[in-house]
């Protein structure tokens, strides 16, 4: 008998190996749950893998831009606004993966491992998303686009609510154009499941002197004194940095507001690659934002293999730098904030379906990017690239300040027409708003990015103020 | 009504799983935890060196083999597996586990089996042990003997074998009030008590001047009692059961 | 004194208190009654909830006031988990497919029957010893029987159908109870035949029957069983690891000379990437399985019962989606706790028959859990085996009250009467 108990001991091996392989599955059950009950074979919530039962999307003024009736989701009635607001609100399928109804699944169906779907079960539907964006504003910048492709995206810089998020091309979310987007040859669908605003990244051009101008303001004391010389181009090196036209001798503020390239690629060159790359990381170059859910895609700056040549390029926001127009805005936020930015923000409040708020949304400040007086020194530059550049006549009434940006993209393949960027932002007390406008391939920045630009922020003053 | 139904179904889940969780868990820390009574069943006595042999089993492997219960080492005329003794229905018995110098009881050689009683002198080889049984197997059939397996815990008085059947505390000593009362000189008034805590019985010593013992050591305090303790008072005895 | 201070460490502990515990298990049940009366859809007849809880409850209480109040037994663990296994079984039966609910209480009746007899066999061991070799003939006269006539469902010749459907057996899984019934023995019979050639023939025997009907599932539940058997019996860990050994190659031959065996396990760790074709079920019981959360969705609101074989294969996620992952993940310790329980009594059991036999019908439905939990969240291959006690199927039902009355036959309390005396 004794031999025959040691023996059983054994079975202690399997009763522990047994408990392992349970710990195993309670791991994975729980480190899964989120990705395997938000599967399109979950009957629950999905129907013919297409998201039914989830709580509703609301706009900033309550208007609705999603919501589930009888086990079917239904959209905007208006098709400007649905269009507009496709890329925010997501699409029922999931292949837009910034949108609210992919990024914000679970809440929207109230799935949490604690309760399963039960709620859903019970109320049918989840938790209600309130967003702090502005379906009215969305049209009016989608319809400002006209028929070129982009992103415009405006926020409030002092407390980081966005209430423009608009992607072009986007499609009618009730009537999906299934077909012509899978058999699209002419590029009218290129990229239609990305959220450019977030998911986007695009060369500068002019736009990048702003953060040029900021090193140079932090790193050369007697900038605003300097002047520079252009001849239409700036030799290094054998090579030029071409500039748009020949400024002859030209101040610092002037070199701003005619965005001369030669100016600034000398002060590149003149503040070197260390000083930049300072610069562009205190920027949160490098970094991904975070935006509820959503990552942004990271803005680079690199130049750390360049020759002078590229560094002059590098100053006027060409060579390898990209950035993402969430990213631009912040920075043009924070110089309107005093040199810091609200963390931008879409959802306002989240509902449960008993109708208590589970979330409420708060100003959070990103890293500071600029000093108090850096902020201050640009605010006053970039108020009169309006002024004395563009025209106030373009903004009537908003007293905006902002730089525009005509991104060379490289035209090996042809002759591509330029990026056209804005960012800018309204000194107004009563309408703390930036906004960033790129309009791809758009060609001159003035007369393509600054009408959108100003046909939004209009429509945004009259929402607003 | 609808209202109720709605909020039974929402309730329910939660009531399950405490319902659920509480009988499970209940029954799986009792398997846990529930250790079987062992007792000293039977005992071997070697008749060469006197010594005594517990047999706590009841089937117990008699060999020269390592892995017998009992091992008889260093006798070589025993069988590595020689025999088995077991606690069957009728008895105690000896079985010949195919053996070469065979299993003798009271000189006479066993078959296959034999029914092995109080007394009995077993020969294995050059061993020869004598058992006596403790008690167990003496019942022809134990299943309707109503003997002292309750679950009722008293103290047994080793000398006349009475029970004190215990509830909540018990006082032991000379004094008349006493639960159990021993008018000898060497007790004091009060001696001792056993009494229930959270954590089960205890023993207590009350400052007497003979002392208490529990198992044979003297009791500082209070100590927890386990079934089978022996608490000696003065010249008496008692065994605590549960 | 060291004596002492062991017995010390190994308190005696009084059995759970049955009543309370009885009363906790009758109202979960009447819940379940009520939720699946919620919830029920049109198929859904009230009299048979009412018929097949009502009928069960009060077989529970009848069998527990004989047992305690009557016959005057103490420790009722391990009846009061068998009570409460079936009875979420028989709630998921009966909430799935209404219409089988009474087959399966009547599956449970017939396991309790099981139970109370195999358990008065058992009480003695000589009849036990006389009872081993017809038993080990039947059982090979069964499955031969099982591997000529049977009917071929789901790709495994393992179902013998009488009259039309009206009574369908699993041969293997009676077969089981069988094997290890077969496999235990007294000391002395250990002993005096130290070689396990017989049971060896008689245990391959079995598994190449098994292997012949194509269940594989059982066959290597089978398998395990005679490995725990022959080493509690022998000891002998070399032959055991030669026999491992050669059960591996040959299962490595089996996969590389026939491919369609191997086909079989294809989506082992792929089932995602199978999800619309054999993967689907395990697919869907992960995502549903997950769905339930913590406390699940209540029975009635699942959505894995649509699936095929839900209450069979997928009974461990069945019991998650509805019933929740914190009492899915109970019933798995349970079945740790019966293996501890035997391993801990099977030194102070009447013989080594009840040691050994315990110890592996205890490890066999461990195993046999662990086939079905991991098989079918794809941690291990998916064989289909049931989940003891839980799945529907009367045959499975037997055996496994079956195996628990082997497992408590191993305490000597079963046997005992505890008469109160109360006398002062």
């Amino acid at each position: 008998m004794k031999s025959i108990s040691r023996r059983a001991w054994v079975l202690h091996l399997m009763a522990v190996a047994f408990l392992c392989g349970v710990g195993f599955l309670l791991y994975t059950f729980f480190t899964n749950a989120d990705s395997w009950s938000m599967k399109k074979a979950n009957r629950h919530i999905y129907s013919s893998s297409s998201l039914t039962a989830a709580g509703s999307i609301t706009d900033e003024s309550g208007e609705i831009l999603a919501k589930t009736v009888d086990g079917k989701r239904e959209y905007n009635e208006s098709k400007a606004v649905r269009t507009a607001t496709m890329h925010i609100v997501g699409d029922p399928q999931g292949y837009i993966a910034s949108g609210v109804q992919s990024s914000y699944k679970d809440v929207l169906t109230g799935y949490n491992i604690v309760d399963g779907i039960y709620d859903l079960k019970k109320y049918g539907t989840g938790s209600d998303i309130q967003l702090t964006i502005n379906a009215e504003l969305c049209k009016t910048a989608y319809q400002a686009m006209g028929s070129n492709k982009g992103t415009v995206g405006v926020y409030n810089y002092k407390t980081g609510e966005l209430l423009c998020v608009v992607s072009k091309p986007s499609y009618d979310i009730s009537n999906k154009p299934v077909q012509s987007i899978n058999n699209d040859k002419t590029g009218e669908y290129d990229g239609v499941y990305l959220n450019r605003f977030f998911s986007g990244v695009y060369t500068p051009g002019s736009t990048f002197k702003v953060i040029t101008s900021a090193c140079a303001i932090d790193n050369i004391p007697d900038i605003e004194d300097r002047s520079f010389k252009c001849g239409g181009e700036y030799k290094i090196d054998g090579s030029s940095v071409k500039c748009l036209s020949n400024h002859h001798t030209i101040g610092f503020e002037k070199a701003l507001n005619k965005s001369c390239n030669s100016a600034f690629a000398q002060i590149a060159v003149e503040l070197g690659t260390q000083k930049l790359t300072q610069t562009a990381q205190t920027l949160g170059f490098g970094k991904s934002l975070k935006v509820g859910n959503i990552n942004t895609a990271k803005s680079s700056f690199d130049v750390s293999k360049a020759t002078k040549l590229d560094l002059g390029w590098a100053g006027i926001g060409q060579y390898t730098t990209r950035v993402n127009p969430c990213h631009m805005l912040t920075i043009v936020g924070a110089v309107a904030n005093g040199g810091t930015s609200p963390s931008p923000y879409f959802i306002k409040t989240i509902t449960s379906p008993t109708g208590k708020v589970t979330f409420n949304a708060k100003t959070e400040m990103l890293e500071p990017m600029f000093t108090q007086s850096t902020a201050a020194k640009l605010n006053e530059l970039l108020r009169s690239d309006v002024e004395n550049g563009y025209g106030d006549y373009k903004f009537s009434g908003l007293e905006m300040c902002g730089k525009t940006g005509t991104a060379e993209v490289s035209s090996e393949d042809g002759g591509l027409r330029p990026h056209a960027w804005f960012v800018g932002y309204s000194q107004r007390e009563d309408l703390p708003l930036a906004i960033v406008v790129v309009a791809e391939n758009g060609g001159s920045a003035s007369s393509v990015a600054i009408p959108i630009a100003n046909k939004t922020m209009q429509k945004a003053a009259k929402l607003f103020s | 009504m609808d209202f109720l139904f709605e909020q039974f179904d929402y309730l329910v889940r939660y009531v399950f799983a405490v319902i659920a969780v509480i009988i499970l868990l209940r029954c799986v820390f009792s398997l846990f935890r529930l250790r079987p009574r062992r007792e000293v069943m039977a005992k071997l006595v070697n008749l060469a060196d006197d010594s005594e042999i517990e047999i706590e089993n009841w089937e117990t492997s008699i060999g020269r083999s390592r892995s017998c219960d009992i091992s008889l080492k260093n006798y070589k005329t025993v069988s590595r597996f020689h025999a088995v003794l077991a606690l069957r229905k009728g008895g105690w018995y000896v079985f010949d586990t195919d053996s070469k110098t065979g299993v003798y009881l009271n000189g006479k050689q066993i078959s296959h089996a034999g029914k092995i009683s109080d007394g009995d002198t077993l020969s294995l080889g050059n061993a020869v042990l004598k058992f006596s049984s403790n008690g167990y197997g003496a019942n022809e059939d134990e299943e309707n003997a109503v003997v002292d397996y309750t679950n009722a815990e008293r103290l047994v008085n080793l000398s006349d074998n009475s029970a004190y059947y215990l509830n909540g505390s018990c006082l032991i000593g000379r004094d008349y009030n006493c639960n159990i009362c021993l008018p000898m000189n060497d007790i004091s008034r009060e001696h001792a008590e056993v009494y229930l805590t959270r954590n089960g019985w205890m023993v207590a010593d009350l400052d007497s001047q003979s002392g208490t013992y529990l198992n044979g050591q003297i009791v500082v305090g209070a100590y927890p009692l386990y079934d089978g303790d022996i608490i000696s008072v003065g010249e008496y005895s008692f065994m605590f059961r549960e | 004194m060291s004596e002492k201070k062991t017995k010390r460490k190994y308190r005696y502990r009084k059995p759970v208190n049955w009543v309370f515990l009885l009363v906790l298990i009758t109202a979960f049940q009447i819940f379940c009654a009520c939720q699946i009366l919620l919830n029920g859809g049109e198929k859904l007849n009230d009299t048979t909830i009412y018929i097949v809880f009502g009928s069960y409850i009060i077989v529970e209480w009848v069998y527990f006031t004989v047992f305690a109040g009557v016959l005057r037994r103490k420790s009722f663990e391990v009846e009061l988990i068998a009570f409460f296994l079936s009875g979420i079984g028989l709630a998921l039966t009966t909430s799935v497919y209404p219409d089988k609910a009474y087959t399966q209480l009547i599956a449970v009746f017939l396991g309790i029957a099981v139970f109370i007899v195999l358990l008065w066999i058992l009480s003695d061991i000589d009849r036990v010893i006389k009872l081993r070799i017809p038993v080990a003939v039947i059982s090979i006269a069964a499955l031969v029987f099982t591997l000529i006539f049977a009917k071929e469902i789901n790709g495994a010749r393992n179902w013998i159908i009488i009259g039309d459907g009206l009574l369908s057996i699993q041969t293997s899984e009676v077969v089981k109870v069988a094997f290890i019934f077969v496999g235990a023995a007294t000391l002395e019979s250990l002993q005096s035949t130290k070689l396990l050639t017989k049971y060896i023939i008689f245990a391959l025997g079995c598994i190449g029957l098994l292997f012949l009907m194509k269940d594989f599932g059982t066959a290597l539940i089978f398998f395990f069983t005679f490995i725990i058997i022959a080493f509690l019996r022998s000891g002998d860990i070399k032959t055991i690891f030669l026999i491992c050994t050669g059960a591996l190659m040959g299962g490595l031959g089996v996969l590389t000379f026939k491919p369609y065996v191997a086909k079989r396990f294809e989506t082992y760790r792929h089932v995602w990437e199978f999800a619309d074709g054999k993967g689907y079920q395990q697919v869907k019981l992960l995502i549903y399985s997950v769905s339930g959360g913590l406390f699940g969705l209540g029975l009635g609101n699942g959505k894995l019962r649509g699936v095929y074989a839900a209450t069979e294969d997928l009974a461990f996620g069945m019991v998650c989606e509805e019933f929740g992952m914190i009492i899915a993940f109970t019933v798995l310790l349970t079945f740790v706790a019966l293996v501890a329980y035997s391993i801990r009594y099977s030194v102070a059991a009447r013989s080594s028959f009840y040691a050994i036999s315990a110890c592996a019908a205890s490890a066999l439905l461990l195993f046999q859990t662990a086939l079905h939990v991991f098989g079918v969240t794809d941690l291990l291959p998916w064989t289909g085996v049931t989940l003891p006690f839980i799945s529907r199927g009367g045959s499975s039902m037997m055996c496994c009250w079956g195996l628990v009355a082997i497992i408590k036959a191993i305490d000597v309390k079963t046997y005992k009467r505890y008469d109160k005396i109360i006398k002062n």
